[in-house]
């Protein structure tokens, strides 16, 4: 029947969509020239999905409706940013006022640091640790280098100024720490219009580094 | 939400402004027709409901005498290219229609005409233009007090229409959810609310029917008179300005929003709500131990006062208990057997910034967008913040730089992860902005 096929070209197209309640209804949504209704609907339903989750997440409950969802979200956002200004001051106001109470943790506490860093020393030299620099040349412009020192607090700064100030840039990096001791793996590259590669001179570079990294701050 | 289709047919309308203007089709030919034949019958749906949307909120029905709902006619231009109904038909009957009726219609806005004139006029137009669209009979249940009101005589051969003229009736027609919206001209996303006053108005028709005005706006003031009061906004627009500033007051609250719709404004507020939570909670305990810890120094040896691993702090009570008098600061500290944990993101243009705190260790993750070397001005910043580095890893990757720092947080430090985080982020900005410049000549 000219009816009959009529309807199959409705549900063929229908078929790309979810077809939920039978072919008039896909039928008469084309009638509506929506053709990304499906589009329209999950966006829909992504949006409803997430205001419940922003509501699972609230405590305050004054109405299941939208705007008040989103409102008592914006209530609750308020508050929780005034409870942290709140205990950042507190915090704050209690890290000065301890002062005058702990005098004698102070003091203990300033000296324990030196006692650690000899006891660092001595750590390292139990395990044999030696200061150590080693560098060479990995390529056309590209160097090697690994350091073993000591672990002084700001060591690594140091080093970050050293490379700075000689014109290499860092390719990748890695540091250790063990034992009292600091270990700095890291290929460089020197960078343009510094110096030439082969100018180079590694021990010149290898002794600067050693000075520099022992040197105290 | 449609139902399966209505009675009606475009085709046998299309050939009856052919064949027989005005006359009655046989009803022969209405069964060769696509729809199938007596199902519930849903024409406002077919109005399509974004029109209805726009009604003027001081739209006013005629009565139902006056009111003639043509939505097949209507909406057959818009539909059906898949039912090979020519557009120019049906547009052709639609003006014929027009003519005849001697309506003031809007056409623009509603979809489907309405019938302004006198209530005693349009009867009689109205029945040949039923005629033309023949359809066969309907099975749905019809009021018939509402026929024998609003049409009498002949009319009541033309039944399946009459749903069409009974628009505050969907409640009985409906079947689906969606389909109870649209003689409101609400969206699909109707509330409970209005689907009840739906339902209520329904059992009200004769009485509307009979004051003969009914109000098309988004409210339908039913006999629901009173909930309606109860509601702060009278029209739609209000209520959707009032969704859309609460909106805005969101995104205004919220750091770094993303990008502006909705869904991203709701899941960057939920995101936020999180990191919210998570530092008052990290700074609860740093002051809880803070309060604790200081008592808890007071009275004790050195020794024991260095040992702020909170795994510990539980042998060190035991060992206090004899020492100590203050029963209730133990308490406190003991109620502290929790690791100290928090976790925060920073985003800015070029850099990201991530930073974990597990007890006393510091994980900070840094990512650059751009080939800026930024280690040099980190490690700065670590050493200010009195972090103790233990391990660093990163390099280039592509174009971008990523570092990996474990650092340890020296003891007595109340450093919180927000303030490492914002203030990595923002040293990392600065000496971006510095560098930028540079590396574009």
């Amino acid at each position: 029947m000219g009816g009959g096929n009529r309807f199959q070209e409705p549900v063929r197209i229908s078929r790309r969509r979810q077809v939920r309640k039978g072919e008039e209804e896909n039928e008469v949504n084309e009638s509506f020239k929506s053709p990304n209704l499906e589009a329209e609907r999950r966006r829909r339903e992504k949006l409803h999905g997430r205001l419940m989750a922003l509501r699972s997440h609230v405590p305050i409950v004054t109405n299941m409706t939208k705007a008040s969802i989103v409102e008592d979200s914006i209530t609750y956002i308020s508050e929780l940013q005034e409870e942290v200004v709140n205990l950042t001051e507190k915090l704050h106001e209690m890290e000065e006022a301890p002062l005058e109470l702990d005098e004698q943790q102070q003091t203990d506490q300033i000296i324990k640091p030196e006692h650690e860093t000899i006891d660092l020393k001595e750590e390292m030299k139990k395990l044999g640790i030696e200061e150590n620099i080693q560098l060479c040349k990995i390529g056309e412009r590209k160097l090697w280098l690994k350091i073993t020192t000591e672990k002084k607090p700001g060591i690594f700064t140091k080093f970050m100024e050293v490379m700075r100030f000689m014109g290499l840039e860092i390719i990748d990096i890695t540091l250790t720490t063990s034992c009292g001791a600091t270990l700095i793996c890291s290929s460089v590259q020197i960078l343009q219009g510094l110096c030439d590669g082969d100018s180079v001179d590694l021990e010149q570079t290898k002794e600067f580094l050693l000075e520099v990294m022992r040197s105290n701050p | 939400m449609y139902e399966d289709s209505s009675c009606f047919d475009p085709n046998p309308t299309v050939e009856a402004t052919v064949d027989n203007n005005g006359g009655y089709y046989d009803s022969t030919t209405a069964t060769e027709t696509d729809f199938t034949v007596s199902q519930q019958f849903q024409p406002p749906v077919m109005i399509s409901g974004s029109t209805i949307n726009t009604f003027s909120d001081e739209l006013k029905l005629p009565t139902m005498d006056e009111f003639s709902v043509f939505p097949p006619v209507v909406s057959f231009p818009n539909s059906d290219s898949q039912n090979q109904i020519s557009n120019d038909n049906n547009n052709h009957l639609i003006r014929q229609m027009i003519h005849d009726s001697n309506w003031a219609a809007s056409v623009d806005n509603y979809g489907f005409f309405m019938n302004t004139s006198d209530q005693n006029t349009t009867t009689t137009p109205t029945p040949d233009l039923l005629s033309l669209l023949h359809l066969p009979k309907c099975s749905v249940p019809l009021p018939s007090s509402n026929l024998s009101d609003i049409m009498p005589g002949s009319c009541i051969s033309y039944d399946p229409l009459f749903h069409l003229n009974l628009p505050p009736q969907p409640p009985l027609i409906l079947t689906a959810d969606d389909y109870s919206g649209f003689f409101l001209g609400t969206d699909t996303n109707t509330t409970n609310t209005q689907r009840d006053q739906h339902n209520v108005g329904d059992e009200n028709n004769n009485d509307q029917f009979d004051s003969g005005i009914i109000e098309f706006s988004k409210n339908i003031r039913r006999k629901r008179r009173g909930k309606q009061k109860n509601k702060p906004f009278t029209t739609e627009r209000e209520r959707r300005c009032h969704l859309n500033e609460r909106y805005e007051a969101l995104k205004l609250l919220i750091p770094n929003p993303s990008k502006g719709d909705r869904a991203s404004i709701l899941q960057d507020g939920i995101d936020y709500i999180n990191e919210l939570r998570r530092r008052v909670s990290e700074l609860k305990f740093l002051v809880e131990r803070k309060r604790c810890g200081g008592r808890h120094q007071n009275n004790n040896e050195v020794e024991n006062n260095n040992n702020l691993d909170d795994l510990n702090i539980v042998d060190d009570d035991d060992e206090n208990m004899e020492k100590k008098t203050e029963s209730d600061v133990i308490d406190q500290c003991s109620s502290n057997n929790t690791l100290r944990c928090s976790w925060l993101q920073r985003k800015s243009k070029l850099t990201e910034v991530d930073v974990r705190i597990v007890d006393d260790e510091v994980t900070i993750k840094v990512v650059q967008k751009r080939k800026i070397n930024c280690l040099l001005v980190v490690t700065k910043v670590i050493d200010h913040l009195h972090l103790d580095l233990h391990h660093v890893s990163g390099g280039q990757i592509g174009e971008h730089y990523s570092f990996l720092l474990n650092t340890k947080i020296n003891e007595g430090s109340t450093i919180y992860a927000s303030a490492i985080a914002n203030k990595v982020i923002e040293v990392v900005d600065q000496h971006n902005m510095a560098a930028l410049p540079i590396n574009n000549y």
